[in-house]
Parts: structure tokens; C-alpha cells; sequence
């Protein structure tokens, strides 16, 4: 775990060192963005610095299936019980920035989100990596006997707060690394009311309507942070591999995960799911975007 | 005279088999399309700009391959079953057209052509596509 930390930490801080590249003098040009350094907001389940153009509405649906541990006996989680769905919109009104809403099948949360590209990097390098910030407030929609004694509303909310740094190489893919900071106001007993995470994913190109996708979100154990004298019920790593596909309107992305739910901070304290262990969900997201000018 | 008959009707009959083999095509004679004014004369502000070759490709292959094939054709496998059938983008007479009316002809909906003035929102691709469609005519 040691290992995985530093080496999610020299990437970040080795993508974000190159921004600091120094630009020639004469760099008097016009630098713009580069082109599509992803197809979509979704990366299976972590968010991308890309942001669609001002006024585009973007509705999704992602689904999960149950989970494939239990072989052909249910078609690898076809038919298990336990399969989840996120419905949401975004709508971009601002440029490089997103407001987004979504309900989910877990805990019945709804969730409200910001994403904002901060940085977008250039094609000819005067800015090298984009840099992106995303946020989300979550409800927990369930019956209020489920928070126990002295409820308030507040038990029900949890956010997230996630820095992602990201660069596109030539045609070929693009790679991001991130970290979060994830906090539900009220968990059950013996569960970490914070969570640290870092994270690695990207896609690979294939040709001009599909690529490959892979994840890789690792939830901390920081004594610094933890209420605990003992780490109890530590969340597994969320690791997903995936395949996207762009038509003319839409693009869907297929994919195999190892959390239950589409809420990140959710996946961050929660996740029991060991990829190893063959504890693993087939799913898949459908995106498709409208444009109001 | 039962015989010439005979072979009348063979002859008939394979010449009707044989048109049924045949398939549309896009090479008809062009009559070129009429493009409104503001069209004509839009200036293409990336003109040669192989910059946007990657851009051009991509979008080009994303939305209009289905039914003007790879190379521009107006073979892609949605083709057969149009009833208007997409021009030959690498024909000669494409040369006629201004960037401007080639942009037109490209993104504004007009009978069986969606309208791809939204779903390829950025003007610099849009234009990638136009230059990447005048490279189809040269090869």
C-alpha cells in the first residue's frame, strides 16, 4: 500500500512539475487546447477534465450489474440481485465549467456537483497538463431510522472534493492522476468519517470510436486522519477496466469495476468489493449530449 | 420460328436477372446543389492548416463515414438503404464548390443529411472537416 502511495504521488507531482516547464520568450502565439483529450466527463467511474462546450446539456445513465463472484451460476452477475443505476444530467453554463445532478439506486443519494477545468493543456505545450477540480454535496435519501438516535437532517450529507491532473500523448492516450478528500457527516460505528485517496486512470486510443479504459482509485490508511486506533473495515481499492465506444451522438463505455456504486465518496469509504477475489461488477454508462446555441 | 422464341425468352430472362444485380450508384450526372448566399463566400479561416488533419480524420470517420464510406465514396454501409444516395465526396466536380458551400453542404440538414451544425459544435472542427473532405479529392 506503502509502494502504491508513493508511486500515485510521484506521477501527480511529476505530471504537475511539468507545468512548470519554462515557455520560450518568443511564445507569442495563439496556444490552443488540445483537441477531445477525452470523449466524455466519465472515465467508468471517475470524473476526466473534459468538459463539453458552453450550453451543452449532457443526460447519463450508468448501471451495474450484481457482482460476477458467483461464476456462470448467474451469468457473471446478470442476474445476481444487487445491481445499481445512477441517472443524471450536467449542464455546462459556463466555459469549462459543469453543474451536474444524480440520483442513485444506493442509499437512494441524490448528488449535486461542480466540476471546473482550471488548466487545459496546449497544443503546443505552453501549458502541458490540464488541471481540473470536482466536487459533489450527496444526500442520503433513506428512511431516517437508518442514522439512529439524535438524527439530523445533516447525518444525510457527504462530500467530496477531488483535484485531477491530466495529459492527452499525441493520439495515442491520455492519462490522469488524482487525489480526494472524501467525508460523510454521520457512518456507521467503526467507520472513518474521512477518507484520503488517490487515483490513476485513463484511455487508450484504438482508433477514431473506440479505446480502452482503465482505473485504479486507492483509498489511504493515514493514521494522521483516522478516529481509530486500528484500521477496521478498510475500503479496497477501485479498480476498473473498460472499453469506449463514440458514435455520432453518443458514447458508451462498458466496463468491469470492483465498487457497488456510482458515488465516489461512497466508493472511497465503503468499498468491499477485492478485485482480486474476483469481487467485480460488469456495467456500463450512456452518455448523450444536447447542445442549446 | 418456336426456337427464336425460345431463346428470346432466355435472353429476356438473364438480362432481367442480371438488372436485378445491379445496384444504385452515386455516379450520376451532378447538377451542383444550390447553397445559400452567406454560404458562398464564407471564408474557411484554417485553409491548409495540417494541423487539423487529426481533427478533420476524426470527425470525418465519427460522422460521416456510415454513409459516405472511408474514402468519401458514398459507399458507407448505411448508403443502400438511403433513398437519396451521399454525393461521391471524391469526385471531381466537388472542386466546384467554395469551402463556404462545402461547409453548408456538410453541416446543414437538408433532406436525408442530419444536421451536424450541433453535434460538431466547434467551428475549428467543423472547418477541419471541410479541409479533410478537399483532401479526399486529392488523393
Amino acid at each position: 500500500m506503502k509502494n502504491l502511495l508513493t508511486l500515485a504521488f510521484t506521477i501527480l507531482i511529476g505530471l504537475a512539475s511539468m507545468a512548470q516547464e519554462v515557455v520560450p520568450e518568443n511564445t507569442i502565439e495563439k496556444d490552443l487546447p488540445v483537441s477531445e483529450p477525452f470523449l466524455s466527463g466519465l472515465l467508468v467511474d471517475n470524473q476526466t477534465t473534459f468538459i463539453p462546450v458552453k450550453k451543452t446539456f449532457e443526460f447519463m445513465i450508468q448501471h451495474k450489474f450484481g457482482n460476477m463472484d458467483n461464476g456462470i451460476k448467474d451469468v457473471f452477475g446478470i442476474y445476481a440481485p444487487g445491481a445499481f443505476i445512477r441517472t443524471g444530467v450536467n449542464y455546462v453554463p459556463l466555459k469549462n465549467m459543469q453543474v451536474g445532478y444524480g440520483l442513485h439506486l444506493v442509499r437512494m443519494y441524490s448528488d449535486f456537483s461542480l466540476k471546473y477545468t482550471l488548466l487545459e493543456q496546449t497544443r503546443k505545450n505552453r501549458i502541458p497538463v490540464a488541471v481540473g477540480f470536482y466536487g459533489n454535496m450527496a444526500i442520503d435519501g433513506r428512511e431516517k431510522e437508518v442514522f439512529g438516535t439524535g438524527y439530523t437532517f445533516s447525518d444525510r450529507l457527504s462530500y467530496f472534493a477531488q483535484l485531477i491532473v491530466g495529459r492527452k500523448f499525441g493520439e495515442v492516450a491520455s492519462i490522469q492522476a488524482n487525489t480526494s478528500f472524501s467525508h460523510f457527516n454521520a457512518t456507521e460505528l467503526g467507520m472513518d468519517h474521512d477518507k484520503i485517496a488517490v487515483g490513476l486512470n485513463g484511455r487508450i486510443t484504438v482508433n477514431y470510436k473506440h479505446a480502452i479504459l482503465f482505473q485504479c482509485d486507492v483509498p489511504l490508511e493515514l493514521n494522521s486522519i483516522t478516529e481509530h486506533r486500528e484500521f477496521t473495515n478498510t475500503p479496497y481499492a477501485n479498480i476498473g477496466l473498460g472499453w469506449e465506444i463514440r458514435t455520432s451522438a453518443h458514447v458508451f463505455q462498458l466496463y468491469i469495476s470492483s465498487s457497488d456504486g456510482f458515488l465516489p465518496q461512497h466508493n472511497m469509504l465503503f468499498n468491499r468489493n477485492d478485485f482480486r477475489e474476483g469481487q467485480i461488477r460488469f456495467g456500463f454508462t450512456i452518455t448523450r449530449l444536447y447542445n442549446f446555441f | 420460328m418456336k426456337k427464336h422464341l425460345f431463346k428470346l425468352a432466355i435472353i429476356a430472362l438473364l438480362a432481367i436477372i442480371h438488372m436485378s444485380f445491379t445496384t444504385k450508384t452515386s455516379n450520376q450526372e451532378h447538377t451542383k446543389k444550390e447553397v445559400p448566399a452567406e454560404y458562398q463566400n464564407k471564408e474557411n479561416p484554417y485553409k491548409n492548416d495540417a494541423s487539423l488533419k487529426m481533427i478533420g480524420l476524426r470527425n470525418f470517420n465519427r460522422h460521416c463515414v456510415s454513409c459516405h464510406g472511408k474514402k468519401g465514396k458514398g459507399d458507407g454501409v448505411m448508403a443502400k438503404n438511403m433513398k437519396t444516395l451521399p454525393g461521391d465526396l471524391s469526385a471531381k466536380y466537388m472542386e466546384e464548390y467554395t469551402d463556404g458551400e462545402l461547409y453548408y453542404l456538410s453541416f446543414v440538414g437538408i433532406a436525408d443529411r442530419p444536421d451536424f451544425m450541433k453535434l460538431i459544435p466547434e467551428e475549428e472542427a467543423k472547418w477541419a472537416v471541410v479541409n479533410y473532405v478537399r483532401a479526399l479529392q486529392d488523393q
